[in-house]
């Protein structure tokens, strides 16, 4: 029986019916029915059991890749939000009738706004001058607080996940805007400072260029006003600024060179240098890390003249002064001896020695002769005062005790102020003897105790202090509650012929050389007068005598505490 | 050529298929060995005795072929005579599959000649890197040679396979015969059946043939998931989804097409897999599904690609069959029904083989010789 083609029949049955049909095969080759549905029907049953197992996985697998899809998706979407809220530059991703979709961290901060307040709002809405087109444009727009920027901006269609959207990238510019327009204020301004300074400035690069100057450049140099834009090189500058009028030649080429040599410096230099017309220029060069140098040039040919003409007037005066001085050292014999003859004379009719005269005459004698003592001492004064700016008076060095001086000139100005009831005090250290002009000191004391008695009113005090510094300076102070001095007036007391004059010293007599003399007199001996005063308090006179005075030996005991007489 | 196929009848006694006398003249015999025989010392002795001109190579297998019966238990053999054909025997021997390289060297070295035109390969199946066997194998042989052959099986345990060389069988064993001069006439087929789907897993947990995680998930969850039902039926159902191992491509190794590794084991404690084959942690891997209908008609279409202007006549020509014994695990009873695929395709062809640990053949894309994994790998013998 045949149930079916057998092989070889042209239209081939199904392999696997095949292979069944030849297993059921008697030993007649007939099949047996029943063993064929038996494996017919356990093939349907396999065939649903792979069947069931190909669907349960197809789903399990269509599951799971739609799963990794979308894992994709979303790992794309973060992966692209990460990078662009990284990106320095404002994005903002909008649908292409502007609606926004999404702003980076970049473009919150830049314009103000949340992202999330931006989405599905217009772009214009924060960017209201922006313009329809892709490439660059540049605009101004408001932040969120009202603070205005300035933003450079491209729009640029692009497709995400195949819908077309525009992307806008957006650069803040504001700071650098303002940062440009401080910069060109500041530039004006040192422009400004540049251009109106006296110096001709020039900086010159390394390849000898010409890369900045000042409008004084071209005066100083005698250029004309445009020659840097024209010949912005230093050899051109040279050539027509410092050699000018010369011909061609090595004369010129050298004076070049030479001024070359002195500009390229490796230090900080200042010179004056003569240019071929004969003026002179101080140039002051100074070098750049970089290489090349900047320069500053003055024309001080007038200067140069000025002080020329100063220093010989000063010259010609100090000449004639010390003339002078010379004069009335070597005049001291000439004006002293006439007065030796007044006073010994009228002295000798006021006692009359000769024989008696009227009392009338006597009295006019003991007139000539207080005249004459005051004209004397006045004259004394002067000539030693000029002998010392002559350079003439020589110092009589011996070992002298200070306090002895002290004491004796004390005495001697004791009665005048008792006399208009002054007190005088002294508190003193120990004094080491010192080597200086016996006469010279004295003359140094009496003139300032003098001075403190006639300055004090009745009832002032005058106090007398010496200090014995560690170091061996000794220094004697003398305090009085006199008129005292303007601060401003102070420098002039010291001056000679400069007595401070005012309402409280009017009536006070003097010559004015008292305190000069006292500082000449200290000055030679290597010392120093101060004087602290104040107006209506009173006056301190310092002397200080240097240590080289005080004799080895004695300033041991410098440190001993102050002692009363 | 002349081939006659043989079955062992006991423990030494052949028996020629067709009950006709030994062919004494035959060159070359080839025979796959239950792995119960161990060392088959007196089978091999015997066929020695009947072919005494003859190189004999055996081997243990996972199950024997001969025609479309699968045969357990027993050996089959076939001899085969040469008219104007050269045959040439090689050997080589690994103690660790880090041999399999040099060993592939060695074997190219000994058959390398002008006029070798193919190779025939029985391999120790465990303690090798098929994969570095044939490109060491590879490296003296001109590429116009066509290299087949499989790997020895131990059935389905995976512990020891042998291979002998006119000698008893013995581990670590690789034979080769080369075939020379322009007469023999050499064809080959090699399909699957299988089919690849879903996506491409990262293989984030393994260690040599063991797997533990894909994508940082245990392994065998995935598998149970994708089983349902059929999970319960663990390891066994777990053949219907062998695993794909998909190398990176390395231009050092032959190692740079993919693999499939079959599942011989669960573990639910430490919730892995262990495969026939390493498994390369940090490669990727992709699930494979086969239906038995699907494996069956693969068998037919290795057939089907190796006869296409096969020139010689039936009789005159052998086809060797290896298949893989992961195959065999799934087809179980219906086994024979992919021989009979292949049967239904080969015309008459006289058939035997074994079922293996792994099949040589030029692969379809690129032509060259590779390590296959469940595969119905076909060559079919003959002169002109």
């Amino acid at each position: 029986m045949t149930h079916a083609p057998g092989p070889g029949s042209t239209s081939r049955l199904h392999p696997l019916l095949e292979r069944q049909l030849r297993r059921v095969r008697d030993e007649h080759g007939e099949p047996d029915t029943h063993e064929l549905i038996k494996l017919v029907d356990a093939a349907y049953r396999e065939n649903d059991a792979d069947a069931a197992r190909g669907r349960h996985a197809t789903k399990l697998m269509s599951d799971e890749m739609l799963k990794l899809n979308q894992a994709l998706e979303e790992e794309a979407e973060e992966t692209f939000r990460a990078i662009i809220s990284g990106i320095d530059d404002g994005i903002i991703l909008a649908t292409p009738d502007l609606s926004v979709e999404f702003a980076n961290t970049a473009a919150e901060h830049i314009l103000g706004y949340q992202s999330d307040s931006m989405v599905g709002k217009n772009l214009r809405r924060y960017l209201p001058a922006l313009e329809m087109h892709s490439g660059e444009q540049s605009l101004d727009a408001a932040h969120e607080d009202g603070s205005s920027l300035h933003l450079l901006l491209t729009l640029s269609p692009v497709s995400r996940s195949k819908i077309p959207h525009m992307i806008c990238i957006l650069k803040d510019m504001t700071e650098r805007r303002r940062h440009e327009q401080e910069l060109e204020a500041t530039s004006q301004k040192l422009r400004a400072v540049l251009d109106n300074v006296s110096h001709g400035i020039i900086m010159v690069d390394e390849h000898s260029r010409i890369a900045a100057w000042n409008k004084r450049a071209c005066d100083v140099l005698h250029l004309p006003a445009d020659f840097m834009e024209q010949h912005p090189v230093l050899e051109d500058a040279l050539s027509h600024g410092v050699v000018p009028q010369m011909s061609d030649g090595p004369r010129r080429a050298e004076l070049i060179a030479h001024w070359k040599r002195l500009l390229a410096s490796d230090e900080i230099q200042s010179f004056e240098q003569n240019t071929s017309e004969g003026r002179t220029l101080d140039v002051r060069v100074q070098p750049l890390p970089a290489g090349g140098f900047v320069a500053s040039f003055a024309d001080i040919s007038s200067r140069m003249e000025i002080e020329s003409q100063l220093r010989a007037a000063k010259e010609a005066a100090e000449a004639a002064n010390h003339m002078k001085s010379e004069f009335l050292a070597n005049m001291s014999h000439e004006l002293r001896t006439p007065l030796n003859a007044v006073i010994g004379f009228s002295e000798a009719i006021e006692q009359q020695i000769v024989g008696e005269v009227p009392e009338v005459y006597r009295g006019y004698a003991a007139d000539i002769q207080t005249s004459g003592h005051h004209l004397l001492s006045l004259i004394n004064d002067l000539l030693d005062l000029s002998k010392i700016e002559a350079g003439k008076f020589e110092l009589n060095e011996e070992q002298v005790n200070l306090g002895n001086i002290l004491n004796v000139c004390l005495k001697l100005v004791e009665p005048t102020a008792q006399a208009k009831n002054v007190s005088l005090k002294r508190t003193a250290a120990y004094l080491p003897p010192v080597w200086v002009d016996e006469r010279a000191m004295r003359q140094v004391f009496l003139n300032i105790l003098s001075n403190a008695v006639k300055f004090t009113e009745p009832g002032g005090r005058i106090h007398i202090t010496s200090i014995l510094a560690t170091g061996g300076d000794v220094t004697i102070s003398v305090t009085d509650t006199g008129i005292g001095m303007a601060p401003e007036d102070i420098p002039r007391a010291l001056q000679p012929f400069e007595q401070v004059s005012s309402s409280l010293t009017r009536g006070h007599a003097g010559t004015g050389l008292g305190l000069p003399m006292v500082a000449s007199l200290i000055q030679l001996h290597g010392g120093d007068v101060n004087l602290e005063s104040e107006l209506g308090e009173g006056t301190t006179v310092y002397i200080k005598l240097p240590a080289s005075r005080s004799l080895p030996g004695y300033v041991q005991t410098a440190d001993q505490s102050d002692y009363s007489v | 050529m002349k081939s006659q196929q043989l079955r062992l009848q006991d423990e030494k006694n052949w028996r020629v298929e067709g009950g006709a006398a030994a062919l004494s003249e035959a060159q070359l015999v080839l025979a796959f060995m239950d792995p119960a025989l161990g060392e088959a010392e007196e089978a091999m002795n015997a066929l020695g005795v009947s072919y005494p001109q003859a190189d004999i190579i055996g081997c243990s297998s996972g199950g024997e072929i001969l025609g479309t019966d699968v045969i357990e238990g027993s050996a089959v053999a076939t001899a085969l005579s040469f008219d104007r054909t050269q045959t040439r025997l090689a050997t080589a021997h690994v103690d660790t599959n880090a041999d399999s390289f040099r060993a592939g060297q060695s074997l190219g070295q000994q058959l390398a000649a002008d006029d070798l035109a193919g190779l025939f390969v029985i391999s120790e199946g465990l303690q090798v890197n098929g994969c570095e066997l044939v490109r060491g194998l590879r490296e003296h042989i001109s590429p116009s040679a066509i290299i087949t052959g499989g790997l020895a099986g131990d059935g389905a345990d995976f512990g020891t396979t042998r291979v002998g060389a006119n000698s008893p069988l013995r581990p670590g064993l690789i034979a080769a015969v080369g075939f020379y001069g322009s007469h023999i006439r050499l064809a080959h087929g090699n399909a699957g059946g299988w089919e690849e789907f879903g996506p491409e897993r990262r293989i984030t947990r393994a260690s040599h043939n063991v797997l533990y995680e894909l994508d940082g998930k245990p392994a065998l969850d995935l598998y149970k998931k994708y089983l349902g039902d059929d999970a319960r039926d663990l390891p066994s159902s777990g053949l219907f989804f062998p695993l794909k191992i998909c190398r990176s491509h390395r231009e050092e190794t032959a190692e740079d097409h993919d693999a499939v590794r079959t599942i011989l084991g669960i573990c639910e404690e430490e919730k892995s897999l262990t495969f026939a084959g390493d498994i390369p942690q940090g490669e990727k891997a992709q699930l494979m599904m086969g239906s038995l209908e699907n494996l069956i008609s693969g068998a037919g279409d290795a057939a089907a690609s190796a006869i296409p202007g096969w020139e010689c006549r039936s009789e005159e020509s052998v086809a060797l069959l290896i298949s893989c014994i992961g195959r065999k695990l799934l087809l179980g009873q219906r086994t024979g029904e992919e021989l009979e695929a292949v049967a239904d395709r080969i015309n008459d062809i006289p058939a035997v083989g074994f079922y293996s640990y792994g099949e040589l053949s030029p692969h379809y894309a690129s032509g060259i010789c590779e390590l296959h994994n469940q595969t119905m790998t076909i060559t079919l013998l003959g002169e002109a």
